[in-house]
């Protein structure tokens, strides 16, 4: 009786074994020792445990100039494609079924319109002889264009952040129920009252969860600055990618110190968002 | 008023849309065209870029190269969560926290930093697979955990997961004959959605392929990034040509993920 | 011209669907009014025209003398309930309630008085400083009642404020409402598709179907004298007996249908207390079903089944089977219109 009871539980845990383990190696593998990897390897500096990658990193106008770029371009695309997204999703939630799926669905392929394909794109119509630059330069609205500067950047990381923040603020509409803006008029609200007192606020945890994710997205964002300027703007993920895989100097070390000040940034930036919410109960209940 | 309302919404999705399609209708006509200089439109228009791509061994290498290690490493995925899923949601369900931290932390971790540490650890020493296909197939196979749990999880939240075992079971299956027969055709749904979602992302994916990888192994998107000298026609086309692939994709997924 | 609302000619259509016309009706200041109906008859559109949230297609609207037709609805003087609540979720309770005072710019002092008088009157105590969603259904319904009661509107709507909540609840709820609507003297326009509800709440019903009004009146004249079909098969379990059988069992000459409730008809012996016709109708017993303190007896006569519904008293108790003489009332023989 025990015996079998015994092999029973022995065969149960050697099929979770056997269904579990291969999963649990591979994810250890290719997704938690990089970054134990890298964790570790940023305190070691010429086989020594030590902080002068991170000294190092503070001494060096080159890297927190990469990181002062970076994080100009995730906030600034990021609060512009929320901002165009809000205005999106509000237009999108005030038309009929039909077009409403069909925008959607149009959004959703464009979110993959990203990397490097987008750069070619981009140097398509900005470029120094693109039609939209033709164009704007005929209007007289600019001189010129520099497409492979911050200015390009900003265009092409606001584009790809737009199509991303419109799928993650659609469902939150959700919440916002005809009846409630209706009882709002009737109670003598005017729209303007209605959006402060009771739209916004029931929209903002979504909406600063939007913004965080939108600014990860753009703080880890390589392949577009990589495919429009050769890796020659000074943004992070380039500076790290530089150091690992340059073709001179290979301070594997130095690129692990910079991750982890990078995934330090990230978390910081989710804390403050956690934060943010926790100001208001009802978003704490969300 | 109404109405003045109704036509400012239009107006906004039309801006809207017009923005995002812009890039790529322009990229289209550029791939069309003989010659696309310093004017606002082209001058003429030629299937050419489409044959050169087409004809080119090395384009049709890459593209094979990129098809296999995207349906290598997402076929791995899906053969490794099945049971996975299975297991946490029937016997295991405390697990299903700790899933809930393995999917977001790849949003977490740009690949940047985790390629950083691949590049280490897998140059020499036990396995040195960087610079072969077999450290993509590894590493799209963690791209993917995210998108195939979430949508596995919720074709399995949408069956009654439970009495279908003990229905199957109580009829004379055992515990494995339920998951073969009974479980998995009905999360054929949600696996074929998964399926197309994560294709759709690994084509595009190009992070881990230009840094583990580069030009060692030329997949699509490395090839599309090494001709970006050769002539801006000849990439508009297959710029189109890649988004004409994931268009399919996300349109596939879209009607499958609508047709409840 | 005197009365408090006036509603001349009102119609609605969406494109080339019309949803009521030729809507005419008045109410007295203070009335409990209910537009009942089955679902689709028109009447949360109507409720909804009247408030000013949906746009009428001609017709007029007075309320106190006053034109309102086309005011927009914050300056109508309404307060609503609807009937998913529409309750602001960010807010608390204490804070919905107090949304319309202070969009109006009362003092605090002012809001905090009047909204602890109401909370007071919708029995809300102890719950007012919770988010909607720590509140039960019951609870939501009161803060809604609150929160349109508060700014003291002229007229008060509620748009099947009851139907999302369970029996008991329910039952409670129509009596605080009843009670409430009373004691402030507030005109009420209730909708509901819920006859029974209907009857025990309002001082008028006005019958709707397909977008018009069938009928108007008290719930008694309403439910005792159906005018057509529909309102007799709305209103009870009315038997209705085609037009010859209306001529053959009760002598109608004027070749309409009748209708004649469960409980105004005699089995065996007529009534001592009402006139019954003299001559009864022979039927048999085929099927009988205890409801507590009635039984339901179904009675096949030539013709027709007729439901009998008899006090459950133990002195007269028929068996299935058992051949029976059906005796009518005289003044509950209602010819009705046709259509």
């Amino acid at each position: 009786m025990t015996k079998q009871k015994h092999f029973h539980r022995y065969q149960k845990l050697l099929t979770y074994g056997a269904c579990l383990g291969p999963f649990f190696v591979l994810f250890f593998m290719f997704q938690l020792a990089p970054i134990i990897w890298v964790v570790c390897n940023s305190f070691v500096y010429e086989g020594e445990l030590t902080l002068d990658n991170y000294a190092e990193i503070f001494s060096s106008p080159f890297i927190l100039q990469g990181f002062k770029n970076s994080l100009w371009l995730s906030l600034l695309s990021s609060i512009i494609g929320l901002a165009i997204a809000l205005l999106a999703v509000n237009s999108i939630r005030r038309v009929n079924g039909r077009v409403r799926n069909a925008v959607i669905a149009f959004v959703n392929m464009s979110s993959n319109f990203s990397g490097v394909p987008l750069a070619f794109a981009f140097i398509i119509i900005l470029g120094t002889n693109g039609a939209v630059t033709l164009i704007l330069r005929q209007l007289g609205l600019i001189d010129d264009f520099e497409l492979y500067g911050k200015w390009g950047l900003l265009a092409i990381y606001t584009y790809f952040q737009i199509p991303l923040a419109i799928l993650l603020l659609y469902p939150a509409f959700d919440q916002l129920k005809d009846e409630f803006q209706e009882a709002a008029q009737l109670l003598g609200a005017s729209t303007l009252q209605y959006v402060i007192k009771v739209a916004l606020p029931l929209l903002t945890p979504a909406i600063i969860g939007t913004l965080v994710i939108l600014i990860a997205n753009a703080m880890g964002a390589y392949a577009s600055v990589y495919a429009l300027t050769a890796g020659n703007y000074n943004v992070i993920t380039i500076r790290i990618a530089a150091l690992v895989s340059g073709d001179i100097f290979l301070e594997p070390n130095l690129a692990a110190a910079i991750s982890v000040l990078l995934m330090i940034l990230m978390a910081f930036i989710v804390m403050l968002n956690y934060t943010l919410l926790n100001r208001s109960r009802y978003a704490k209940k969300q | 008023m109404q109405r003045n309302n109704k036509l400012c919404h239009q107006v906004v999705i039309a801006a809207v849309v017009f923005l995002l399609a812009l890039p790529l209708v322009a990229t289209l006509l550029y791939s069309l065209s003989t010659h696309w200089g310093a004017t606002i439109l082209p001058d003429g228009f030629t299937l050419q870029w489409y044959i050169d791509l087409i004809t080119d061994p090395r384009f049709l290498l890459s593209f094979l190269r990129q098809l296999f290690v995207c349906v290598a490493g997402l076929g791995l995925c899906i053969v490794v969560m099945v049971p996975v899923i299975f297991i946490v949601f029937h016997s295991l369900p405390k697990l299903k926290k700790v899933f809930n931290f393995i999917v977001v932390l790849p949003f977490a971790v740009p690949p940047v930093v985790s390629s950083v540490g691949l590049l280490q650890l897998y140059s020499d020493g036990l396995l040195p697979i960087s610079g072969t296909f077999w450290i993509l197939i590894f590493t799209y196979f963690t791209i993917v955990i995210p998108f195939v749990y979430r949508s596995m999880a919720n074709s399995f939240a949408a069956i009654n997961l439970h009495d279908l075992v003990d229905a199957a079971r109580l009829l004379g299956a055992s515990t494995t004959q339920a998951f073969f027969k009974c479980v998995l055709p009905n999360l054929k749904k949600g696996i074929l959605s998964s399926v197309f979602i994560s294709f759709s992302i690994l084509f595009g994916e190009f992070v881990f392929a230009n840094i583990l990888v580069g030009s060692r192994y030329e997949t699509m998107q490395i090839y599309l990034y090494n001709t970006r000298s050769v002539s801006g026609h000849f990439t508009s086309a297959l710029v189109i040509f890649y988004f004409a692939f994931i268009f399919v994709f996300t349109f596939l997924a879209n009607r499958l993920s609508n047709r409840k | 011209m005197s009365s408090y609302v006036v509603v001349q000619n009102l119609a609605k259509s969406f494109g080339d669907t019309k949803v009521f016309e030729n809507i005419n009706f008045v109410i007295e200041k203070g009335e409990f009014i209910t537009l009942l109906g089955p679902s689709g008859c028109g009447k949360s559109t109507l409720l909804r025209c009247i408030a000013g949230l949906n746009s009428v297609t001609s017709g007029g609207i007075m309320v106190e003398g006053q034109d309102i037709t086309d005011l927009p609805p914050q300056k109508r003087g309404i307060g609503m309930v609807f009937q998913s609540y529409a309750l602001f979720p960010n807010m608390t309770a204490r804070e919905n309630i107090a949304f319309g005072l202070k969009i109006r710019g009362e003092t605090p002092d002012q809001i905090e008085k009047k909204v602890k008088e109401v909370i007071d009157i919708v029995e809300l105590h102890g719950r007012e400083d919770h988010l909607i969603d720590e509140l039960s259904g019951g609870q939501r319904q009161r803060v809604a009642l609150a929160r349109a009661l508060v700014t003291r509107p002229r007229i008060l709507f509620l748009d099947e404020p009851l139907s999302a909540l369970d029996a008991k609840i329910r039952k409670r709820l129509r009596y605080l409402i009843r009670q409430v609507q009373k004691d402030m003297g507030l005109t009420t326009i209730f909708v509901t598709h819920d006859q029974e509800e209907a009857m025990v709440m309002s001082d008028r019903i006005f019958l709707m179907n397909n977008g018009s009004i069938v009928q108007s009146g008290t719930p008694a004249e309403v439910y005792t004298h159906p005018v057509n079909e529909f309102a007799a098969g709305f209103m009870g379990n009315y038997n209705i007996f085609d037009e010859r059988l209306s001529a053959d069992y009760f002598g109608l000459k004027s070749g309409l249908k009748s209708a004649v409730r469960p409980e105004a008809i005699f089995i065996n012996e007529p009534s001592d207390k009402v006139p019954c016709l003299e001559r009864p109708v022979p039927g048999k017993i085929v099927f009988k079903q205890l409801l507590g303190n009635v039984v339901r007896y179904s009675v096949k006569t030539e013709g027709t089944e007729v439901s009998v519904d008899l006090l459950n008293s133990h002195d007269k108790v028929y068996e299935e089977g058992d051949n029976v003489q059906l005796y009518f009332s005289r003044d509950e023989i209602n010819e009705l219109r046709a259509g």
